[in-house]
């Protein structure tokens, strides 16, 4: 009967071992620490090319064409060349991956952009794009009276967006929290001004206000309005209230990574008046979205070019050639430079690096591009938990960051997960985008961490305690803002213009970088290459 | 010397008492009938104190050393009941065996602890001051503990922590005893580290286990929380109730074993019955098994496949046999599977046909659930259907609920299915609704099993009448990019939840 030490200390030990089992929850368990880094693909193979040194090509490759740049307006040239049956031509990148701006990721949680993240229903009359839509099926058919019916899981699920302010989530972007009446009649004056310019055509019977914007009306009191800023458009208006400065603001720097008072009243105008589209029991409001943002639709133009892509092709010079153009490129992986020679060259990168890679295209005052910081913020609580990520699109009114979006709202589940993805922007407008520039660059890991927490955490209160990592990106070029005078200047007109065998398609051509406007250039180029092509083979 | 005695022999007495009513009121929690529960917890205890006393005289030497040895053990078998039974609860299949083991334990080592204390103190008092005295505060012990028990420890503290703090107590004792014996203990040192490794754990056990059995939680669920379980979908709760079992999932009842065969009966029968001689049968969550125990009533039904998220769920309604009882062994018979994933997901990538589908989902009061009940969602529930077929969508209360409920109508109308909607009344619910689903109206079947406890006869087509006050209404259509449901149902039970 009496047990002997060790099979008391034995017996012990079982009994505890079989005890603690159940108290797994450990109510002490503190802040955990936030993980993460910095995540800026190429940015030292990019800085190469400011130092400019690199060995003399050994290797040729010859093709038919040459696309500089794999963002959205190379790919687009990319895939209508191969949709016009040409196969021989060559789309390089300095990165790794194809899709520029629209850059994505994937972790265990789910996928989540880069950049941009989403696309407005195109009008009916952009057929180009419904075309590519339906063609990677994103729009699966259309009704009797021709709308366009989108995937249900594409368009952005409900709540699309909110708007935090004065303590209150509200369930639009536009603030009506709290506000005077004096306040709500200049919104109201505001859109029901933007409902008259969407339904107004000019003498030429074009939409004033048009994606692309090429298309839109050459209406000229309307172009003129390109001269003012869209600040002192507002203000001419007596539209001047707090909470509408603010909104203006944040819609700028929404699209243009730039303040009212830096962006054109006709571009500040076209954000809201062109957004004419409509689907199937879809409105104007609806956009198309996916967990990974628009990494979903470069992607698509990519899987059908990609036996023509090459990454990690950092091109030094292009230059006019005597047969038709040609580019140099170094790889680093590689450790050597090779020369590309070609009939026709597509120049689809941003005027910055174009004028670094051929001479005699600076301009007196360097196109506008805002930095930007993006941060991918991984959670551990489901989505809805204590408010978090229970929109698309979640923002703080009054705040200078564009707020969050949410990567799982278009899961197709009851049950999201136990984890949330959210995608947090900020556009560091309204300084010298140089100065910006460097001080973004400048910026440590710990830096981003502390600013994106402190800016979470005025949204919900102890999401600190919920994050457990935080991925930056910081984008020195982020997009073109377009300034006033530039859409409807001369220098736009010029820079579009191709220089013998030499084509130009970027975004920086429209002067505002949505999607739709990197398709439409991509396109243009690419037609304007065929055309020269098939008469060269003519000949 | 003798105050302290006195004092410990208090405390062995209130600790003995203590794990008595601890294991009672755990075993009527669990078990239910508190009366026959005390009535067999109390004799087993008090027979296997019977056999501690018996056992007492065949130790013989180095009686302080046992006496320690016997806290020690006390301190770890009586502490750790509680929080060892709840957690065992839901693995074990015979529950009441480990139960009396326990209490056995617990009895036969109280039981060694007055014998051999007595003995002990033979030499250093007089024999009938020592009885007296020991006896005396021993019954005084037993007072105070059946007084504080209900009084105090079970609304503040909880089952779990009474336990493990009256452990505590047991090994205070112990310790107590190694310093005021310590020329007669042999092997100090190892029995120091032992009472000291106890009593760690103990106070380790103490601070952790807030998660089960806290007297809020007892009072959010209106009955004593017998399992509770934070898994990555949900928080599943069970509770004792006088009337019976109650399921919670993240706060939410989900049957109360009273009254579910009338959800079941009324969810299941209506749809089965219309088709002629089903076999295949498709559950959409449903994790409790409640739903396929009326499915296999039908003989016909040669597989029966449930898609349930959460696989603690469907786990613990395999397993436990209180819940075992209940759909009885469902999840046992070779006609089921289970796959534990995300309905919706599954869905999609199916490409089989059932005969009929049954829909127990949630109600919709998040956005995530809001999308089991879309358009999207009915379009690929209307693909797997097959053409004589039925299914039934457990809809809300169309009381509470109006808009939802015609709502949930609609979206289904619009995925191109004739609907039939009914409700019945269910005293744990109030007023619920249901919608059948298929190519026709539901047709009035009174081919029912024989062992039905609610429908029979005309039950459907009374079920079928709306009165006026739940009478249809026009509602938008729930589809993912307006999720126009789930602001209904905010809207509607917002009003009648306080």
């Amino acid at each position: 009967m009496k047990m002997t030490r060790l099979q008391f200390l034995k017996w012990m030990g079982v009994s505890l071992a079989a005890a603690t089992l159940p108290l797994g929850c450990n109510p002490f368990s503190g802040r955990r620490k936030i993980e993460g880094g910095m995540v800026n693909p190429a940015v030292e193979t990019g800085h190469l090319l400011r130092k400019g040194q690199f060995p003399v090509p050994t290797e040729t490759l010859n093709t038919k064409v040459v696309i500089i740049g794999a963002g959205i307006s190379g790919l687009a040239a990319a895939w209508h060349l191969k949709k016009a049956g040409i196969n021989d031509f060559l789309l390089l990148d300095l990165e790794n991956e194809a899709g520029g701006n629209a850059a994505s990721g994937q972790n265990e949680t789910s996928a989540y952009p880069w950049g941009a993240h989403y696309l407005p229903l195109p009008d009916l009359r952009n057929t180009e794009l419904l075309d590519f839509l339906t063609e990677i099926g994103v729009i699966t058919g259309k009704t009797e009276d021709g709308m366009p019916v989108y995937r249900p899981e594409y368009l952005c699920q409900a709540p699309q967006e909110r708007l935090y302010m004065h303590g209150i989530w509200q369930s639009s972007l536009v603030p009506q929290t709290g506000m005077s009446a004096a306040e709500n009649q200049e919104f109201h004056e505001f859109f029901a001004f933007i409902e008259e310019m969407k339904r107004s055509t000019g003498e030429d019977g074009k939409p004033l206000f048009s994606i692309p914007l090429d298309s839109s009306s050459e209406d000229a009191a309307t172009r003129a309005l390109d001269q003012q800023s869209f600040a002192e458009f507002l203000q001419s208006k007596g539209w001047n209230s707090m909470p509408f400065r603010w909104y203006m603001d944040y819609c700028c720097k929404d699209d243009y990574g730039a303040l009212a008072r830096d962006v054109s009243a006709w571009a500040g105008i076209h954000y809201f008046a062109a957004r004419t589209g409509k689907g199937f029991e879809a409105g104007e409001s609806a956009v198309l979205t996916w967990p990974e943002g628009n990494g979903f639709l470069a992607q698509k133009l990519f899987a059908r070019v990609k036996e023509n892509f090459r990454g990690n092709a950092l091109v030094y010079q292009a230059t006019q050639s005597e047969q038709g153009a040609e580019c140099s490129f170094f790889d680093p992986k590689a450790g050597k430079s090779f020369q590309v020679q070609a009939q026709k060259l597509i120049m689809a990168a941003p005027h910055f690096v174009r004028s670094r890679l051929m001479p005699g295209q600076e301009l007196s005052t360097p196109l506008h591009h805002a930095p930007w910081v993006v941060a991918n913020v991984t959670l551990h609580c489901e989505p809805g938990h204590n408010d978090i990520a229970e929109a698309w699109d979640s923002v703080a009114y009054g705040r200078e960051s564009l707020g969050y979006i949410n990567a799982t709202q278009q899961k197709m589940s009851g049950f999201p997960g136990s984890k949330s993805q959210i995608t947090w922007y900020h556009a560091l407008a309204g300084k010298d985008p140089r100065e910006a520039r460097q001080e973004a660059f400048s910026q440590t890991w710990e830096h981003w961490k502390e600013m994106v927490v402190a800016d979470l955490s005025y949204m919900h209160k102890d999401i600190g305690d919920l994050i457990e990592r935080i991925e930056v990106r910081t984008w020195g070029h982020g997009m073109v803002a377009p300034v006033p005078g530039y859409i409807w200047g001369k220098t736009r007109q010029s820079l579009i213009q191709p220089q013998g065998n030499i084509h130009f398609a970027h975004t920086d051509l429209s002067g505002i970088s949505l999607f739709e406007e990197g398709f439409y250039q991509g396109r243009r180029a690419a037609e304007e290459v065929l055309g020269e092509i098939s008469v060269n083979s003519a000949s | 010397m003798r105050y302290l005695l006195l004092i410990s022999v208090f405390v062995i007495a209130t600790c003995g008492l203590i794990y008595e009513l601890v294991a009672g009121t755990l075993a009527s929690y669990i078990l239910g009938d508190s009366v026959t529960q005390f009535s067999t917890i109390i004799g087993a205890y008090l027979f296997s104190m019977g056999i501690g006393s018996f056992l007492s005289k065949y130790f013989q030497r180095n009686l302080i050393t046992v006496f320690v040895r016997i806290e020690l053990l006390i301190a770890l078998v009586g502490g750790f009941g509680a929080a060892f039974l709840f957690w065992a609860f839901q693995w074990v299949t015979s529950f009441q065996l480990l139960l009396y083991f326990q209490v056995g334990l617990t009895g036969i080592m109280v039981g060694l602890e007055i014998p051999l204390l007595m003995r002990i103190l033979q030499d250093k008092f007089e024999f009938k001051d020592l009885v007296s005295q020991i006896f005396t505060f021993d019954y005084i012990g037993a007072l105070f503990a059946s007084l504080l028990f209900p009084l105090l420890l079970i609304p503040y503290l909880g089952l779990i922590r009474t336990s493990f703090f009256f452990g505590m107590l047991n090994a205070g004792v112990a310790l107590w005893a190694v310093f005021m014996f310590k020329e007669e203990i042999r092997g100090r040192k190892a029995i120091l580290s032992a009472n000291v490794m106890v009593l760690l754990a103990l106070v380790a056990g103490f601070a952790f286990s807030g998660n089960i059995q806290k007297n809020s939680e007892n009072q959010a669920y209106e009955g004593n929380v017998i399992y509770a379980k934070s898994t990555p979908y949900q928080r599943i709760v069970l509770a004792r109730v006088k009337s019976g079992l109650r399921l919670f999932l993240n706060g939410n009842l989900q049957f109360n074993s009273l009254d579910e065969y009338r959800y079941h009966e009324a969810l299941v029968h209506p749809i089965l019955a219309a088709v002629e001689n089903p076999r295949k049968v498709l559950v959409l969550g449903g994790g409790d098994g409640l739903a396929v125990r009326e499915i296999l009533k039908y003989p016909t039904v040669d597989s029966i496949l449930l898609v349930d998220l959460d696989p603690a769920m469907t786990r613990l309604f395999t397993t436990n046999p209180l819940l075992t009882a209940l759909n009885d062994s469902s999840f046992y018979s070779p006609k089921v599977r289970v796959i534990n994933g995300d309905a919706f997901q599954w869905i999609r990538r199916d490409s089989s046909l059932f005969d009929c589908v049954i829909i127990d989902f949630p109600d919709p009061s998040n956005y995530s659930l809001g999308k089991l009940y879309s358009l999207s969602f009915y379009h690929e529930l209307k693909r797997i259907l097959k053409p004589e077929g039925f299914g039934v969508i457990q809809s809300t209360s169309p009381y509470v609920a109006r808009k939802s409920f015609w709502c949930v109508k609609h979206t289904l109308e619009a995925a191109g299915f004739v609907c039939s909607p009914y409700h019945t009344y269910l005293p744990s619910f109030g007023d619920w609704g249901f919608l059948a689903v298929g190519n026709r109206i539901l047709p009035v079947s009174e081919n029912y099993p024989a062992n039905t406890r609610f429908i029979s006869g005309n039950t459907l087509e009374q079920m079928m009448h709306f009165p006026l006050d739940i009478e249809e209404v026009e509602t938008d259509i729930n589809r993912l990019n307006n999720q126009a449901l789930v602001q209904y149902f905010e809207k509607e039970w917002a009003v009648f939840t306080p």
